[in-house]
């Protein structure tokens, strides 16, 4: 057993020991800190603030050719070799080719919020000290040393299981 | 058949089968559809028997930092402050993320990661912006277009200054300022009229093409998902 100990405590590999007490007490200050991840998981790209101006960038420098189209629009605009009177004659396509492609985006990132969100929110059982059995809980609440159970059980109603099912594809 | 999938990177403690054994899939992990058998814990099997056991769970896991190895885990389960030995804990007694129980009625176990931090997650990489083969062939093809296009202007625009410069005397009817150097050096001119030779050329790369390229693209890609055979 102490060469066990002595095993875990080397200073080489200390940093890559993750130590989980299971005291409630130290299991509430390890979950409050830095060092461990909410079970919140979020696999899409934008946020709904970075989603305008994120995949404008990305239009404009993966897609040579809205940015070709950019660049004469702006040329358009200087009056000495405009042909089209300063107008920006290649705004009205642009404009148009750059929003179905912001449409199609944000709806791929919508699905994979809604994925996302479906995952979050579903239900997994946790134990309770305090009833002493297993209540629902969301999988977002989910923290380091709680004790879940899975599979069927009495307490999953037919939408949670519904939703996991969903979850688990 | 019912699936259900694990929550979180768990430390198995019980489990509804003899010995403490259950059945799990990884489909979502490696991809493969076949059974594999899991175990609690040996020494955790008698302890965790009943419900009863989980009201005063104690001791320290001592596991691996969050990685992204599906295959391996080492760890051991250090009670010796609460009047237990230290367990051992291999890849067969932890539960990842993602996999679904079969064949079991229920396992329970204790969270080790969370979130991000499962291998499941750790595995993924983050979404990136898609780019085609086509679109990367596109861009070079407008490249190349592109060079085409001002090597055209340059022509165009070396030809039209050096006829203005010669004839700006003779074309009164043009009504041109011979006083504005714009009209007169030939060099002016000649940035002037590249310029302008460029807009003129716009649409040697087609604005309709990429349109084109793009709803092609979608259609195509929605008959892929819709395919039926596509499905298991």
């Amino acid at each position: 057993m102490t060469e066990i100990v002595e095993q875990q405590n080397p200073n080489s590999q200390q940093q890559n020991i993750r130590e989980i007490d299971l005291d409630p007490a130290a299991l509430q200050t390890l979950n409050h800190s830095k060092s461990v991840r909410s079970n919140s998981v979020r696999t899409s790209k934008y946020r709904w603030y970075t989603f305008v101006p994120l995949n404008l960038f990305e239009q404009f420098t993966k897609k040579l050719a809205n940015l070709y189209f950019l660049i004469i629009m702006f040329m358009q605009m200087i009056t000495v070799i405009s042909i089209s009177n300063g107008q920006p004659a290649m705004a009205p396509p642009l404009i148009i080719v750059v929003l179905i492609s912001m449409i199609k985006d944000a709806y791929e990132d919508y699905k994979r919020h809604q994925e996302d969100k479906g995952e979050n929110e579903a239900f997994a059982q946790v134990y309770s000290a305090l009833t002493s059995q297993f209540e629902p809980k969301q999988w977002r609440n989910i923290t380091v040393g709680d004790i879940v159970r899975v599979g069927e059980n009495q307490f999953f109603s037919r939408h949670d299981n519904a939703q996991l099912i969903g979850a688990s594809r | 058949m019912e699936r259900i999938s694990s929550s979180a990177d768990m430390i198995m403690l019980n489990s509804s089968e003899p010995q403490g054994s259950f059945h799990v899939e990884t489909k979502n992990l490696d991809g493969e559809t076949n059974l594999k058998q899991k175990l609690v814990a040996k020494d955790l099997v008698e302890p965790f028997s009943t419900d009863k056991a989980f009201d005063s769970v104690r001791g320290v896991l001592n596991i691996e930092h969050p990685n992204n190895r599906i295959y391996k885990f080492d760890g051991n389960f250090n009670q010796s402050k609460v009047n237990g030995g230290v367990i051992p804990l291999s890849n067969d007694n932890v539960a990842l993320r993602g996999m679904s129980l079969r064949n079991t009625e229920h396992v329970t176990g204790i969270v080790a990661y969370t979130g991000h931090d499962s291998k499941i997650q750790m595995n993924s990489a983050d979404s990136v912006y898609k780019v085609s083969n086509i679109s990367k062939q596109t861009n070079k093809q407008i490249m190349l277009v592109f060079m085409i296009q001002i090597i055209c202007s340059m022509i165009g625009s070396a030809v039209g200054s050096t006829w203005m410069v010669a004839n700006v005397d003779e074309a009164s009817y043009l009504s041109f300022n011979k006083d504005d150097a714009w009209n007169t050096n030939w060099f002016l001119l000649f940035i002037q009229k590249t310029g302008t030779w460029i807009l003129i050329f716009t649409n040697f790369v087609p604005i309709s093409l990429i349109v084109t390229l793009e709803i092609v693209k979608y259609w195509q890609g929605s008959f892929m998902s819709m395919d039926v055979n596509m499905y298991d």
